[in-house]
């Protein structure tokens, strides 16, 4: 098949990134689906000949992520999110009104073949929610006349302006605010080299590679007690040292960029405005642990930041900050960006290499860790774009300095975006250990239209739910699980007192079934029967005994999987049964809060 | 394989403790040790999962509950599988699988014999909690022998693991994710691959089903017969489920024997030969130019008499014997000994598919030890494949290939002319001329030879590699012969480890007929027909002096019965006139008298004067010899209705014979007899009877006495019917099942590699 | 006097014990059954001869899974599987019996295979006239005990006993 020219070298140029030519098979796919609208059997068949891949691989790949598909579909691509914080803001009403404007349902196409219409999981715009997608633009805060002209000028051939950084992330610092990491938000141009140089960038990197050697770095960041800000929060310092020192094979660094936690956007505006932060602090995590190679995994739905990471990082290709011999130190370190394709499921670390790879997206057996045998069964290691983007501050800082920020083995600040019921949702930068009331009522402006506090995501939707009772609670990895919660990835839900928790708990299962991988049993079937029961049970159709039930499923998941996927589905809906019983018998008696437009679609 | 001391760990599982190697995983410690750790996803050989979550166990000191598939054993633990945390676990999961499982067992065709209703009977739960709508997908045909249901799917990815890790064939793939994954095959809604079902045979549950077997009865209304594979060389096990007095399946039921459980399209699917409706079923003489239907007694006397009067006019040089590749040891030794005793004529050969001879004689006395079994395979450090196609021509052997590269990261090298799919797996291959496997391996051994300089590079690295090696075994195809065998063997004696050999024939018999002594020159055991003590020692056996003169060979035989030479030529189950290539429109001009014991009306079966029909391998008692000499039985899996076995009819002739004064009549009745007779007389077969009467196999290592150096043979006697995986010589024409197959008309891999994706990729 | 009246009374009592079956009784339905002038009456539960029953499309309701083969204490059933296709659609799922005998020479009638069967296709009739000439007779095929389709116009009142002959 004879391939448009500027996507020939587009396809040349990724198959040249990876050791493995395999590597480079989902961001051909997606490059193609973008010339081509959908993924043809002759497109699939040449990109298969180009990587030596059989058509089994290549479809079986295709078919696990979400943004790819086989048929066509309309030219431009209405993708409406729905899930918690979107839900909490209004995102199945815009769904509804999408609906009706276009006189399609979920996953179909006009028949003029204008527009298709999906309803998808969080892209990462939760304060800015209600939000969508057309195409990869992003437009945020909708409200029924915005969502109307939106669409009206994509009937009519242009192209609306998209929301170009996230809503909420430039403020006026909020009280109680320490922005280290978010220092650069709102400078004009931060994105630039110039800028971050001017404001004190790569001066890290020169420190690191001229005055230190690796195992300063690492002790230097144990000091810091900076702790990994995906989700999981194991201490960066401590993972690096776990990387064999003497292996003869290549060590990589990645940087998980799928940020894909159900109310979590604080990735997306920290590479949109200061990209080359994480360019920096990813040299200086390979000058750590011996690497020469860096990849950064973004998820499918962040094309535009992934143009932004790639106009930075050929900046720092040409300034001498990446490739052979850094400022003559005669460290090389080449870094690429790397494309999801829509799977949650990837931003789990060991399936989030496998992806790099260009494989279906499935969490590995550990052991192995990936700081032995990750990439290529090479020893890699795996941070948060917010973990990489602070390297830089505590070496030029000092891990002391970083510490002193925070609170004891919780050190330093981090950036929480805020979302549902308050009046100013945003990214703020917190130092760890602030008072999550606080966080609430004096930096997020309270709880909106005066309502009260019913209950509170801490970390995202992975994370039990906190009631209001519980807010009054140190924001630090560990007294948040003192009381039985995650401080998780910074994406914090606040719910008023008119949220339905039984919808709550629906919408959430419904994220889990949706994006459950499929590979271990219990994670696979228990999302889906959680989903088919509480869509059962929020519609009027409970049982008691389903109450119970609800508990126990999750329960029999809880623990049992391979990976994390199956606690995240399982925690929070075991919280909500537990926290909210009332609400599940009020159900049972025909009673719920909010019932929204008639949109309960099924995420399949 | 090196053979390191490995290291015994104790640790504690129920509160029995267990000593195992380190690096043992818990679940097969507890396999060892007798007690059940259930799973579905877990398979030995095959990657780990950790997906089913059925092998959860509590380990002492862990917060969660582990998986005893990816759990390794390590010094001091302690692990319980037997308290109410786990058995609750695997309640729960059982519960979980269930949830879209349909419950149609009465109908599934692995109700009965279905690993899911096994462990849902002893660790699940009576009733469902899950009351919601189950997932339903349509069942797909992806090929006329492979079948699958989506919802029964349990995905353990057994068959996506055994297609890819086994087979090498990636054929299946897992489509989209979560609770709606299921199984994908390679071309959009069929299969284009080897068709060799094991995908079928690894599925626990009955999401993958056969064509051949579907819906015609229930595991426990069959009888099970565990026998050799009538096919290829390579003398797989199988377990024939008979119902009726039917064969209905073939599979290796209890992964017994040298194959495991492996077996190909033919071993699988390819046993309905023995029901197909060309079937000869009676005896056939020819009266006024045509065959007719006539009684056994008025056959035999035909034969009898007709032989007898051959034999008085025109001698026994004018006699011809063509034996088979597919009898058994029992009817080959018969064979022989009515050719040189009854006809008193050495004129009897067979089609040779290697050169069993040519090693054998190379080896002499060394034999016993240099001669590799189909395990040995697997645990060589290095494998030299030399003119074979052994994907397609010895599908075991590849499979053991494969195995040795993947499990002990052993070293295949391979000297062939054109592509080959084991070239994935090889360490270094040399592509040659077609022809001139031979003289590479005479530049091997000598350093000379005319192969040009770019193939003399390649051979030289080849060498070197090869000097490093351990343990080498040596597999070669018929293209390697005579000479070059010798050659071969001077090779591989002056390498500095250990080396094996193994020559590779065509068909189930091949071996066993050449150790028989199935050639005009050789008496059983390769003992030379020059030696007068040998000759004496089987004329005394067989109760008439074996003529001095050597016999003519196949080729010969058939162009004296066309020049008139030859008058009267017997063939069991052989069909020459096309093996040889002979020319006859509808009779052979020269003959008197063709005798045919064969199934179906072979090329040479028509022209035939008398027809007897035969039973098949699966229709009757004896022994195969596979082409590594492990020894195995056969057993009457069904009675053949009408047909009788070779050696009946050889023993029943001998008598008749006898009677007219043509050799000495026998004393044996059953091949129970002969084989003691051959255990005792034919040199290398001394094997033990209690491992073949339990179903396992002997290696014989049939060898003359000394080596011989003068050993040569024409290139037109040794030669192989390449067949592959859907062609098994005449036989295969009659396996319907088989050939109903898309790949068995397309054949992909005769073609362009790099147009056919699947299997090039 | 007083005697007489005693005696009186007496034989009185006495004659009551005596005919007292005999009235109840005469009053009564008759229990014998005048077979075979008339037909036999049955239990419900009656274990006669074997019906084999269709769907309400008049598809087979058996599925050929050999579940009362293999619960037949006297291995009386006999039961060959195939599989339905398109165009030849026996019974509802993907496999039908293609020959379902029971030999009632060996029959206990213990009614293990109607509970072993799990899609109710195989029930007991009332029927109980087996008796043949021919031993060979005695081996009933799949077309003798299914039920009739379509179902005969007359049919028998299935709330009441039914006599002979009516249901198998």
């Amino acid at each position: 098949m004879q391939v448009p020219a500027q996507l020939d070298a587009k396809f040349n140029q990724l198959v040249g990134r990876y050791p493995v030519k395999r590597s480079a098979l989902i961001p051909m796919m997606m490059y193609a689906q973008d010339e081509f609208g959908h993924l043809s059997d002759e497109i699939l068949d040449e990109i298969a000949r180009r990587l030596g891949l059989n058509m089994t691989e290549v479809t079986e790949t295709l078919s696990y992520y979400s943004m790819l598909h086989r048929k066509p579909i309309g030219k431009n691509h209405v993708q409406v999110c729905t899930n918690t914080s979107c839900q909490l803001r209004g995102g199945f009403e815009t769904l509804a009104h999408v609906e009706k404007r276009l006189g399609i349902g979920n996953r179909q196409t006009t028949p003029n073949g204008i527009f298709s219409l999906e309803e998808v999981e969080c892209m990462g715009a939760c304060s800015g929610a209600p939000a969508m997608q057309v195409n990869y633009d992003f437009y945020e805060n909708l409200t029924p006349e915005k969502v109307d002209t939106i669409l009206d000028q994509f009937a009519a051939g242009k192209r609306p302006a998209p929301v170009p950084v996230i809503s909420g992330s430039l403020h006026e610092p909020a009280p109680g605010e320490n922005r280290v990491i978010s220092q650069r938000f709102g400078v004009r141009d931060s994105r630039t080299l110039k800028v971050y140089r001017d404001l004190e960038g790569y001066q890290a990197l020169e420190k690191a590679l001229k005055e230190m050697t690796a195992d300063q770095i690492i002790d230097e960041v144990k000091k810091s007690s900076l702790r990994g800000r995906g989700g999981a929060g194991f201490p960066t310092g401590m993972k690096w040292s776990f990387v064999p020192k003497n292996s003869p094979k290549p060590k990589y660094v990645v940087a998980n960029a799928d940020e894909s936690e159900p109310g979590t956007s604080k990735d997306r505006p920290l590479m949109e405005m200061d990209p080359h932060a994480l360019i920096e602090g990813s040299v200086i995590a390979g000058k750590a642990i011996g690497s020469n190679q860096g990849y950064i995994y973004v998820r499918g739905e962040y094309r535009y930041i992934l143009d932004i990471l790639d106009v930075a990082i050929e900046e720092a290709y040409k300034a001498g900050y990446l490739g052979k011999n850094i400022l003559g130190t005669g460290f090389d370190f080449e870094l690429c960006t790397h494309t999801g394709a829509g799977a949650y499921e990837c931003g789990e670390e060991t399936a989030l290499l496998d992806s790099l790879e260009g494989k279906r997206g499935y969490p590995r057996i550990k052991p192995p860790f990936p700081a032995v045998a990750g990439l290529y069964q090479c020893p890699t290691v795996v941070n948060n774009v917010e973990t990489l983007s602070t390297v830089p501050l505590i070496i030029r800082k000092g891990g002391d300095w970083y510490a002193s920020l925070g609170v004891p083995k919780n050190g330093g600040t981090r950036l929480y975006s805020i979302s549902g019921h308050v009046n100013r949702p945003g990214i703020y930068e917190l130092p760890l250990g602030f008072n999550l009331n606080r966080i609430i009522n004096e930096v997020a402006g309270g709880v909106a239209n005066g309502k009260k506090l019913k209950a509170v995501l801490p970390g995202g939707t992975s994370c039990p739910l906190l009631k209001a009772d519980e807010c009054d609670v140190a924001m630090d990895y560990d007294s948040v699980a003192k009381i039985g919660s995650m401080l998780g990835s910074g994406g914090l839900v606040v719910m008023d007192e008119d949220t339905c928790m039984v919808d709550v708990a629906r919408r959430i299962a419904h994220f889990y079934a949706h994006e459950s991988c499929g590979w271990c049993i219990p994670c696979r079937e228990g999302t889906a029967w959680l989903r088919k029961l509480l869509d059962r049970f929020h519609e009027g159709g409970g049982r008691q005994e389903d109450i119970p039930l609800i508990d126990e499923v999750s329960q029999n998941i809880l623990g049992n999987t391979l990976c994390a996927l199956g606690d995240a589905a399982a925690l929070p809906t075991m919280s909500i049964v537990r926290k909210w019983r009332g609400e599940f018998e009020d159900h049972l008696r025909g009673k719920c809060l909010h019932k929204p437009a008639d949109v309960l679609t099924v995420a399949h | 394989m090196a053979e390191t001391e490995t290291k015994l760990i104790s640790f504690t599982l129920n509160g029995q403790k267990l000593s195992v190697p380190a690096g043992t995983l818990v679940i097969e410690a507890a396999k060892q040790a007798g007690i059940e750790v259930p799973s579905f996803c877990y398979y030995p050989g095959l990657a780990l999962q950790a997906a089913c979550r059925m092998c959860l166990v509590e380990v002492e000191k862990q917060r969660k509950l582990a998986t005893a598939c990816t759990l390794v054993a390590e010094d001091g633990m302690v692990v319980h599988a037997d308290t109410p945390a786990v058995h609750k676990a695997r309640k729960d999961m059982l519960e979980f699988v269930l949830t879209n499982h349909p419950l149609d067992c009465p109908v599934c065709d692995k109700g009965g014999e279905c690993e899911l209703q096994d462990m849902t009977f002893t660790y699940g739960i009576d009733h469902s909690r899950f009351i919601e709508e189950k997932l339903h997908y349509p069942e797909e045909k992806w090929s006329p022998i492979v079948f699958y249901d989506a919802p029964r799917c349990i995905l353990c990815f057994r068959c996506v693991r055994v297609c890819d890790e086994g087979m090498d064939v990636k054929a299946l793939g897992v489509g989209a994710r979560g609770v709606t994954s299921v199984i994908i095959p390679n071309e959009s809604g069929q299969l284009a691959c080897e068709e060799c079902g094991m995908c079928i045979d690894i599925c626990p549950v009955g999401a993958l089903t056969s064509g051949t077997y579907r819906y015609q009865t229930r595991p426990w209304e069959m009888k099970y017969f565990g026998t050799a594979c009538a096919h290829c060389s390579n003398g797989c096990k199988t377990t024939l489920s008979i119902r009726n007095n039917e064969i209905l399946r073939a599979n290796n039921r209890d992964h017994s024997g040298i194959n495991g459980e492996f077996l190909c399209a033919k071993g699988r699917f390819g046993y309905d030969f023995t029901t197909n409706a060309e079937r000869i079923r009676q005896p056939l003489v020819r009266k006024g130019g045509t065959l007719q239907p006539a009684s056994w007694e008025d056959a035999i006397e035909e034969i009898a008499r007709r032989l007898k009067q051959a034999h008085d006019t025109h001698g026994a040089a004018a006699m011809g014997v063509i034996g088979s590749n597919h009898i058994t040891n029992e009817e080959s030794y018969l064979l022989n000994r009515f050719a040189r005793t009854t006809l008193g004529t050495n004129n009897i050969d067979h089609h040779r598919t290697a050169d069993y001879a040519g090693l054998a004689t190379a080896l002499g006395s060394k034999a016993k030890d240099s001669m590799a079994t189909m395990a040995q395979i697997e645990g060589a450090s290095a494998i030299v494949l030399i003119a074979n196609d052994a994907t397609q021509q010895n599908p075991l052997v590849a499979w053991q290939i494969r195995a040795a590269v993947r499990h002990h990261a052993a070293h295949l090298y391979i000297i062939h002319a054109g592509p080959l799919k084991l070239q994935r797996q090889a360490a270094q291959s040399v592509d040659v001329p077609a022809g001139a496997e031979g003289r590479a391996v005479g530049w091997l051994a000598t350093g000379s030879g005319d192969l040009g300089g770019k193939i003399t590079g390649e051979l030289e690295k080849f060498k070197e590699a090869l000097a490093k090696e351990k343990d080498v075994v040596i597999l070669f195809g018929a293209n390697v012969r005579g000479a070059a065998v010798r050659n071969l063997v001077k090779f591989g004696s002056g390498l500095s480890g250990q080396t094996r050999y193994m020559s590779l024939g065509d068909y189930s018999n091949s071996r066993g007929a050449a150790d028989m002594g199935v050639f005009p020159d050789r008496l059983p055991g390769y003992a030379p027909l020059s030696d007068a003590n040998e000759r004496g020692r089987w004329g005394k056996l067989w109760g008439k002096e074996i003529p001095p003169k050597p016999g003519v060979n196949a080729r010969q035989m058939m162009q004296a019965a066309l020049e008139g030479k030859l008058k009267a030529l017997y063939v069991v189950g052989a069909n020459p006139l096309k093996t040889f290539g002979v020319k006859a429109p509808d009779k052979i001009a020269g003959l008197d008298l063709l005798v045919v014991q064969d199934m179906f009306m072979t090329e040479t079966a028509q022209r035939a004067d008398v027809i007897l029909p035969a039973a098949s391998t699966y229709e009757k008692d004896g022994t195969l010899t596979n082409t590594a000499g492990e020894i195995q039985m056969v057993r009457r899996a069904v009675d053949a209705q009408g047909p009788r076995s070779d050696f009946d009819l050889l023993r029943i002739l001998i008598h008749q014979l006898a009677q007219l004064g043509l050799g000495a009549a026998m004393k044996h009745r059953t091949p129970e007899a002969v084989l003691e007779e051959i255990r005792q007389n034919v040199r290398g077969y001394d094997v033990s009877i209690a491992g073949l009467l339990t179903g396992g196999t002997e290696q014989a290592t049939s060898a003359p006495a000394a080596a011989d150096g003068s050993y040569d043979v024409a290139a037109d006697l040794v030669f192989s019917s390449q067949d592959d995986l859907f062609t098994s010589g005449t036989l295969g024409r009659y396996c319907s099942k088989l050939n109903s197959t898309k790949e068995s008309k397309e054949r992909p891999w005769s073609s362009s590699p790099t147009t056919q994706s699947w299997w090039s990729r | 006097m007083a005697s007489v009246v005693k005696e009186f009374f007496r034989t009185f009592v006495i004659l009551y014990k005596g005919f007292k079956v005999t009235f109840i009784t005469m009053f009564k339905k008759p229990t014998t059954e005048n077979y075979p002038a008339e037909p036999v009456h049955f239990q419900a539960r009656y274990r006669g001869i074997h019906v084999l029953q269709r769907d309400e499309n008049g598809l087979e309701k058996c599925v050929a899974c050999f579940l009362c083969a293999a619960a037949c204490p006297a291995n009386c059933i006999y039961i060959e599987a195939a599989e339905n296709t398109a165009d030849n659609r026996i019974s509802d799922a993907d496999r039908y019996a293609k020959v379902y005998n029971i030999d009632y020479s060996r029959c206990i009638f213990c009614g293990y295979c109607v509970e072993a069967c799990p899609t109710d296709a195989i029930t007991h009739g009332h029927g109980f006239e087996l008796a043949p000439y021919d031993i060979n007779a005695m081996i009933y095929r799949k077309e003798k005990l299914l039920e009739p389709w379509p179902p005969p116009k007359a049919t028998p009142r299935p709330s009441t006993p039914s006599p002979v002959g009516a249901t198998r």
